[in-house]
């Protein structure tokens, strides 16, 4: 009758994959703290074992390397919000981290964490996503480096299989005279999951030379929006286009209904906060 | 308003008596108790909305480390709960909602309870759901309970005075809405507990959070069939309550069920989720207003008639209506007023008690319909108000004895601090909202009474001997207060025994912010009555007449004297007793308000014996493309009588206030046939630190005759005008009314463009 | 049937103290501390991370110990709030102001209330008001509308720079 979950706590990567693979990718990662406990009390999840990363330190730290910052994946979200190299870099990375749950989630949650488990308002995928980002992987069929936007596949689910380890975030260096912004649609000031959330990354000061906008939570996975980077790029930054990147926005979104928000009042909330998130770049905002 | 000096102790700022446990771990909640070779109990509820069900436990009872697995059938001489008594703790054959219990298990650790609750085996046969009102009504909607063919509660409230409808006919301005209030949950903190032992067949003991000690035990008694006399109820630290443990519930009929069944304690927690899904609620309802008022703004009729979704059985808050009474007949004068409130069956959730029993609801629906009548009428909401106002010396149409009344200066201190009459902003409203609430205890049993023991012992310590009940509110601190001022004896020599009807006098409950009002007033006669016992012993030991004995600052000393020559509490006490045939400075004073039952044919009775007034006002901002409302200053008037805790009664108007906050504008349990969809506390949105706004607090000191120092009960006001004046303020903004609570983004969106 | 994790044993220091145990690894920090420690100052609200009343310090990282596995603070330092007052009762600054301001009602969130407080004025020992409302961001209290726990807060704050400035 007694069921036991098997547990592991390994120090290197190669020996999480071993443990992985030996489950059969029935094995849940654990990485910073985790509401599975409550779940497995429960009874509502039962899985075959558990695959702490904890003590794998080369999953830690933030780094610059040419012109690239990568990211471990274990690194915590207060770790993100105090990074002098992320507030040097990209700025909105720390900000955004600030607005994630709690100061005592932030001391244990995960950048990998938050990604990986890939509910649909994860905080961290859109400002990533808008600055192109790139995820490694480790595991079968091999090690490889995909972008963020190849990563989601559907709520709480991605390209990873049981047998995947996310290792670390890859984020190309801002050229100088980019500005990337992330802002959130909540009912509460904390503690809240965004209804909508808008990043957008602009380059070019009067006339927008790159642009990208990332949604969350209003589609089964974060999600790019080419069709408003589309009408931006190669135009003057003026209201009348950053208007039409928020009907693009708008009609590109596949909200759902939930207790959360209407899926026509996200919809609607899409269009606002872009053209607002948009707006705040063209006006000088910088996280 | 300034400190009172005319007292040593009431009125100024002091610490919770009981604050210093709980700031260090000490305090010892339900969850933390420990008593040896307890069980864990565990109760498996309803997967259906409305069914027939089987049973079977047989797998269960096998599992090693299970104890006890009970259903209805264990114990079918056991009586149902309820206000109507329609609420069995374990059913039988038939749910009808997902909270109903079926079956429970004892066992020797909460995962081998899981186990065991995972292994009944549970056929269900679906019925058809009920879980709107209007389809509970009609004609062959599917019925719920045998006693209720109709799917409508048999008793009615039903309250007129005048010739309303008449009065609305002829009125020069007259407006009707119909509001709806939502399913909103306590949240107490700490999540349902009970424990319960048995010494032999008909001896209990329960470790309980109630509200109500002294009638759990009745209940108990009553449903378990065992002498009420052999049941002793012991409260722990409680982590909240607001009126949740205000009913005897079947969770706690179930675990007093298990631990006579194993022959061991046994205890049952709730989690966060079962605490959403199987706790009581406040009453959702349905309420649609009419008024009606002269061309000079005099009111002359109002209308009100509520349907409550009653839920699948009775608790408190089928009885709600009878204080949304006090509001509908009274709040302004009006002289011709009707009310009507039908309580309905679905397979919703249940309401309970919560914070101001149904007056949060009415006050919400009579304050924004008097709004959009002052708006019909083109006469200013404050003016309207004005021309309408409670005042001292008036017997209300519900026959209420106004004794003292601050609702105008409640309402002119509200306005100028809010600065009503700045010009707003684009997107800014203002708006407020008054009230009327019991303040001096409420007859709703025949006793409305508390009785409180206190003696003084040789070493001066006060011992304040109680049935009344702590749950954060602050009374335990009022009691010892009272006690300081009047024996002049320091705090910290003061303790307070309660939480045990052992010991503990009868006491209706802590209710209808009764308990600093009707306790506090026990425990200044008993106090007074020990006052002259000293004062007599003192003199006798002066050797001079007690009517020459002053006694100031704990010191006994002859008039003309000074007090370096005095006797001090214990002295006087040793003196009393330290010796043959001696006595104990000691009284009892049991304290019952003159206040009346009310006539539940005609719900007229001074309920109370005072009234509670206060006026709330906000300014708001709203963002007009998000629908975002931002409450940018908030103002509560109260008239409170008397400060007793300046400190404590500040705490219960911010905390009743941030209630309010988000009852208004985002609290919500959002139903979907039946189920509830946001058992946690992610989804279902309590206001956290950083969606308070600034808040100033006024109170208005009437001087209540009755009360204590002439204070007045202020536990539940802080959140009775809250959602109403919030209204008001978004209506301001806007220029368009939202009737459904809460006021979410989306519904301010929706009107913005209804207005467009 | 629920699943339990393999068992462990785990030594974890508790205010000062090592408490040895094999524990189940799905077994929660709250638990250790509540169950094994049998410290009962650790209240839990909602087992899931949203409330806050769990919070304690681990190697000195204020967290939610429901949502962090008693397995990982293995060879590590948790406090509670048993933990942070000093010999003979006194009380850290931080309680003796939530005592004095009026801060506690029902006390249930109290213990976590007073860990985050005094884990968020060891990052910012000078905070505006309208920071002490962040700092406390995770943790939910149904009693006070928070106001004088902020004022607690910025008393133990104001209290607690006096005495460091006196010191030197």
């Amino acid at each position: 009758m007694e069921t036991t979950i098997a547990y592991m706590k390994p120090k290197t990567v190669k020996e999480a994959l071993k443990f992985l693979q030996k489950h059969g990718g029935n094995a849940k990662i654990i990485a910073g703290g985790t509401d599975l406990l409550n779940q497995i009390k429960k009874g509502a999840k039962t899985p075959a074992a558990l695959v702490n990363l904890k003590d794998v330190e080369e999953l830690r730290g933030i780094a610059v390397t040419g012109k690239t910052v990568t990211i471990g994946a274990l690194t915590t979200l207060f770790e993100i919000q105090n990074s002098e190299i992320l507030a040097e870099h990209f700025p909105v990375l720390p900000y955004t981290a600030s607005l994630m749950a709690s100061p005592q989630v932030r001391n244990v949650a995960t950048v990998g964490g938050n990604l990986a488990n890939a509910a649909p308002s994860a905080d961290m995928a859109p400002p990533l996503l808008v600055l192109a980002a790139k995820v490694e992987i480790h595991g079968p069929p091999k090690k490889r480096l995909i972008p963020l936007a190849d990563f989601f596949t559907g709520p709480g689910e991605t390209v990873m299989t049981g047998e995947n380890i996310l290792t670390r975030i890859k984020i190309p260096l801002m050229p100088k005279g980019a500005r990337c912004i992330y802002r959130v649609h909540t009912l509460r000031e904390a503690m809240d999951i965004s209804m909508v959330s808008v990043a957008a990354y602009i380059k070019g000061r009067r006339k927008v030379g790159k642009a990208r906008v990332a949604l969350g939570a209003v589609a089964p996975v974060p999600m790019l929006v080419p069709e408003a980077a589309e009408v931006l790029e190669g135009q003057p930054f003026i209201p009348e286009r950053i208007i039409a990147a928020g009907v693009e926005a708008r009609e590109a979104c596949k909200p759902i209904d939930d207790v959360r928000a209407s899926a026509n009042y996200r919809r609607h909330i899409v269009e606002i906060l872009t053209r607002r998130t948009l707006q705040e770049i063209a006006d000088g905002a910088t996280s | 308003m300034t400190e009172n000096n005319e007292y040593n102790v009431i009125g100024k700022r002091v610490p919770k008596v009981d604050a210093r446990e709980k700031a260090t771990g000490a305090a010892i909640f339900g969850h933390d108790l420990r008593l040896p070779g307890m069980l864990e109990g565990k109760i498996l509820r309803s997967k259906r909305a409305h069914a027939n069900f089987t049973i079977d436990i047989s797998k269960a009872e096998k599992i090693p480390g299970v104890v006890a697995v009970i259903t209805a059938e264990t114990y079918p001489h056991v009586k149902n709960l309820g206000f109507l008594q329609d609420n069995p703790a374990l059913k039988k054959g038939k749910v009808c909602s997902y909270r109903d219990e079926i079956a429970a298990v004892a066992a020797v650790n909460p995962e081998t309870a899981e186990d065991a609750i995972n292994a009944i085996e549970v056929e269900y046969e679906d019925l058809p759901n009920v879980c709107d009102i209007e389809f509970a009504c009609m004609e062959n909607a599917p019925v719920l309970h045998e006693h209720a063919p109709d799917n409508i509660l048999k008793h009615r409230y039903d309250f007129v005075h005048g010739d309303p409808e008449k009065a609305l006919e002829e009125a020069d301005f007259k407006v009707t809405s119909t509001y709806r209030l939502q399913y909103v949950a306590h949240c107490c903190m700490e999540p349902c507990f009970a424990a319960a032992q048995w010494d032999g067949p008909d001896r209990l003991t329960v470790y309980s959070t109630t509200q109500i000690p002294h009638l759990m035990q009745r209940d108990l008694g009553r449903v378990l069939g065992i002498p009420a006399a052999h049941i002793r109820i012991k409260q722990m630290v409680i982590g909240g309550a607001f009126g949740s443990k205000l009913d005897t519930y079947p969770y706690e009929i179930i675990t007093c069920l298990l631990a006579k069944k194993t022959g061991r304690p046994v205890r049952i927690a709730f989690d966060r989720e079962e605490e959403f899904i199987a706790s009581v609620t406040r009453q959702p309802a349905v309420i649609t207003v009419s008024h009606g008022c002269t061309k000079d703004g005099k009111l002359t009729a109002r209308i009100f008639d509520a349907v409550l979704d009653n839920g699948s059985n009775s608790s408190w808050g089928a009885t709600t209506p009878h204080i949304m009474a006090n509001p509908v007949s009274s709040l302004y004068k009006v002289e011709n007023v009707r009310m009507k409130a039908k309580m309905v069956y679905t397979n919703n959730a249940y309401a309970g008690a919560f914070r101001g029993y149904g007056n949060p609801q009415a006050t919400f629906a009579i304050e924004s319909n008097l709004d959009e009548l002052a708006k019909v009428a083109g006469i200013d909401p404050l003016e309207l108000r004005r021309r309408n106002f409670n005042e001292p010396g008036e017997t209300t149409p519900q026959d209420l004895k106004i004794t003292t009344c601050g609702m105008k200066e409640c309402t002119e201190a509200a306005v100028e601090a809010i600065d009503y009459d700045k010009p707003l902003e684009e997107w800014e409203g203002v708006g407020f909202a008054n009230m009327i609430h019991v303040g001096g205890g409420a007859r709703i049993y025949l006793s409305d009474g508390s009785g409180v023991t206190v003696k003084v012992d040789d070493f001066g310590r006060v011992v304040i001997i109680t049935g009344a009940t702590e749950i954060g509110q602050g009374t335990d601190t009022a009691m010892a207060m009272i006690a300081s001022e009047e024996l002049g004896v320091p705090l910290e020599n003061i303790s307070i025994l309660n939480s045990d009807t052992d010991y503990g006098m009868w006491d209706a409950g802590v209710h209808a912010s009764r308990t600093t009002f009707i306790v506090g007033n026990a425990t200044l006669r008993a106090c007074r009555m020990v006052k002259e016992q000293l004062i007599e012993a003192a003199a006798k030991k002066m050797k001079i007449e007690p009517g020459k004995v002053v006694f100031e600052k704990g010191v006994f000393y002859p008039e003309g004297g000074s007090p370096e020559d005095g006797m001090k509490v214990d002295k006087v006490a040793r003196s009393m007793h330290f010796r043959r045939q001696g006595k104990h400075p000691m009284a009892t004073y049991y304290y019952d308000p003159p206040n009346e039952l009310q006539d539940m044919k005609t719900l007229k009775g001074n309920v109370s014996s005072t009234y509670a007034y206060g006026t709330h006002a906000c300014r708001v901002k709203v963002d007009p493309e998000t629908g975002k409302v931002k409450i940018l200053k908030f103002v509560a008037a109260h008239d409170v009588g008397k400060v007793i805790n300046r400190q404590g009664i500040e705490g219960q108007l911010h905390g009743g206030i941030a209630q309010g906050i988000g009852y208004a504008l985002m609290e919500d349990m959002v139903f979907e046939d039946g189920k509830l969809l946001n058992p946690n506390l992610l989804d279902y949105k309590l206001v956290m630190a950083r969606d308070m706004p600034p808040m100033e607090l006024i109170f208005i000191e009437t001087d209540d005759p009755e009360g204590p120092y002439g204070a007045k009960g202020i536990g539940e006001a802080g959140l009775i005008p809250t959602a109403a004046a919030i209204a008001n303020a978004v209506e301001s903004a806007i220029g368009a009314r939202i009737r459904d609570l809460p006021i979410t983004p989306e519904k301010v969106l929706a009107a913005i463009r209804g207005v467009k | 049937m629920t699943a339990k994790g393999e068992m462990i044993s785990i030594t974890v220091t508790i205010n000062g103290l090592p408490y040895t145990a094999a524990v189940s690894a799905t077994m929660n920090l709250t638990d250790f501390i509540r169950e094994v420690a049998n410290l009962t100052g650790t209240n839990v609200g909602c087992g899931e991370g949203e409330c806050g009343a769990c919070t304690v310090f681990l190697d000195g990282s204020s967290v939610n110990s429901c949502i962090v596995l008693a397995v990982d603070a293995d060879g590590k330092e948790v406090t509670t709030i048993e933990g942070i007052g000093g010999p003979n009762g006194d009380l850290h600054p931080v309680q003796q102001a939530f005592i004095d301001c009026g801060a506690i009602q029902c006390g249930f969130c109290t213990p976590g209330m007073i860990m985050q407080a005094i884990w968020f004025l060891k990052q910012n020992p000078d905070p505006t008001p309208e920071e002490v409302r962040a700092g406390l961001e995770g943790n939910l209290c149904r009693c006070t509308g928070y106001e004088k726990i902020v004022d607690a807060v910025l008393t133990a704050a104001q209290q607690m720079n006096a005495v460091e400035t006196s010191v030197r």
